[in-house]
């Protein structure tokens, strides 16, 4: 299952640069000074207790919310003081921690958002390019809807979907973006251990096939063992460690600081 | 017979209005209590142009009143949509009252006595004559807005923004440009109100500040929870019911002095049971089904 992790030169392509990235909250430094090369086409994990600043990266990343200081670089450009719309066009896509599928909208609609809502307003008096761009949604969205397995439910409303089948549903939701670059926030949260499975399989297999730059915040250790070329290791708001996953996952200092254990006196400099 | 065509056009007016509603509360999810200032605005700039322009050029007076509710909304829009929830209730709220009170408090708007003998509907140089014909022409321009605001209900817009009615930031990480989006189905609503108000103005001739009031806007939010807030058929039919409703209150035998106040309660009970037995009013959101596109035919070898 495990692909051997890609080596790249930095900075180069379709990587993305976050430069020395700082965000405070009131006080509280919830990202400090952070610099990591995310690397194209590779899976990305990011991983570190709570409260480490995960999310908030993502949060950096994405424009919801706007850093202190730093960059964000991709394809030549700094993103930071993009709106999230903006930063989607540039190519980044995001999904957010729990479930956010529109509940009242239907499983395929749900769909349809990830392939037009992008073009939606100048669309809508262009009749023709309206129905045109949804046409292709619509072949599209059937096609995920297969590959996710969730074609008897296309046309039911997604709040009366499972919890899984909702978290798919997200996922399926970034496939039908197109987008180069996926963020995946806690993906396999609160799912039983056999789903996770599937999920696994599912989510590598599906933004694998697309040729996707995949970064993933999640706590499940082991999904991210399997799952992540490279690992990116956070805690109190600052990058500790980046490496090939099997490094970093083996380090027993990072163990520590994620299980919270008092570091020896030694250590304390 | 008159009567009767009467209060058949002004539910046409008044379903045009719960309609435009439907646009920016029931698909786009925005709390809005100002429609009954757009309305107003939209019948007074009609009705006061209708003043300087000679009867032929009618259609002008409701197309300026229109936009001019339009820009007022863009005007409030701007203030107001920055924030999320509550703070777009509060504040289109404070418009209402305004409007309201500078309406009864203006000279030149005609003060409390509002403006009268605003010429009957014409198109053109075509005068609507008779209680028939000007219920057809109301329900004509009714028919064309249902056609019009169903058109943007089922473009890639208005599936965005009841995705934005249902998650902001989900469908703005799709992509979406929510703020303008959502200034969209505000300002759209808004006209259409306007001109739901440039109708009735010229339909009933006479306008005062009453129809505009804060009580005709939580008239437009009952048109809207009890026919169906989620659809365009459902804010018809609540208009349709809740032009009625008096008339239906008078026949029963109650003394007319009494009707308004009995009316208000008989709403505020409505509203009540609606929320509670049917949470999604007489008419549900309809779900647009989508087929599974036939299988691409194989391509067969060039001979």
């Amino acid at each position: 299952m495990t692909a051997p992790a890609k080596q790249r030169p930095a900075g180069q392509g379709d990587d993305i640069s976050l430069i020395a990235l700082s965000k405070s909250f009131g006080g509280v430094a919830a990202v400090r000074d952070c610099t990591v090369e995310i690397a194209a086409g590779c899976v990305t994990g990011i991983v570190g207790p709570n409260g480490a600043g995960k999310s908030t990266i993502f949060n950096l990343m994405t424009g919801f919310v706007v850093p202190d200081k730093g960059q964000v670089l991709f394809r030549g450009a700094n993103l930071v003081g993009r709106s999230p719309a903006q930063i989607f066009r540039a190519g980044i896509v995001r999904s957010f921690q729990g479930v956010r599928t529109l509940g009242r909208l239907t499983v395929i609609e749900n769909l349809l958002l990830g392939g037009t809502a992008a073009t939606a307003l100048a669309t809508v008096f262009r009749p023709r390019r309206d129905r045109s761009e949804l046409q292709v949604a619509v072949a599209r969205a059937w096609s995920v809807l297969a590959e996710l397995g969730l074609e008897p439910a296309a046309n039911r409303l997604a709040g009366g979907l499972s919890y899984a089948e909702q978290k798919l549903l997200s996922i399926g939701r970034l496939i039908m973006t197109d987008a180069p670059v996926v963020l995946l926030d806690e993906p396999l949260g609160g799912l039983d251990s056999n789903t996770i499975d599937q999920f696994i399989d599912r989510v590598r297999d599906l933004v694998l096939s697309h040729g996707r730059t995949v970064c993933i915040v999640e706590h499940n250790l082991n999904a991210v063992r399997r799952i992540a070329d490279n690992v990116v290791f956070m805690a109190e708001g600052a990058v500790k460690a980046v490496g090939p996953t099997a490094e970093i996952m083996q380090r027993e200092d990072l163990a520590r600081l994620y299980l919270g254990v008092v570091p020896e006196a030694k250590d304390v400099a | 017979m008159n009567f009767y065509l009467g209060i058949l056009s002004y539910a046409g007016i008044y379903g045009m209005l719960a309609m435009s509603f439907t646009l920016v509360h029931g698909t786009a999810g925005m709390f809005t209590i100002a429609h009954a200032a757009f309305f107003g605005l939209g019948a007074y700039a009609s009705a006061m142009l209708d003043k300087l322009l000679p009867p032929e050029l009618m259609v002008l007076g409701m197309a300026f009143g229109t936009l001019f509710a339009a820009t007022c909304a863009a005007a409030v829009a701007a203030i107001a949509l920055r924030e999320r929830g509550q703070y777009l209730m509060l504040v289109t709220f404070s418009v209402q009252i305004i409007f309201s009170v500078a309406l009864l408090n203006l000279s030149f708007t005609g003060g409390d006595n509002g403006i009268g003998e605003v010429t009957p509907l014409q198109l053109g140089p075509w005068r609507v004559k008779g209680q028939i014909a000007a219920a057809v022409v109301v329900w004509a321009l009714a028919g064309g807005m249902f056609v019009l605001l169903r058109y943007i209900e089922r473009s890639n817009l208005g599936r965005a923004l009841r995705a934005i009615r249902e998650d902001e930031h989900a469908v703005e990480a799709l992509g979406a440009d929510v703020f303008s989006a959502k200034l969209f189905a505000f300002v759209a609503s808004a006209a259409l109100a306007g001109f739901a108000g440039a109708v009735f103005a010229h339909y009933s001739s006479y306008i005062n500040p009453a129809s505009f009031s804060f009580e005709a806007a939580i008239l437009i939010v009952t048109m809207s929870v009890l026919g169906g807030q989620y659809s365009l058929s459902g804010a018809l039919v609540g208009g349709v019911i809740v032009v009625w409703l008096p008339q239906l209150i008078g026949f029963i035998g109650i003394p007319s002095e009494k009707v308004a106040a009995v009316t208000q309660l008989i709403y505020a009970v409505i509203i009540i049971a609606v929320l509670f037995l049917r949470p999604s009013g007489i008419v549900g959101e309809s779900i647009r089904r989508f087929a599974m596109p036939p299988a691409p035919p194989k391509l067969r070898s060039a001979p």
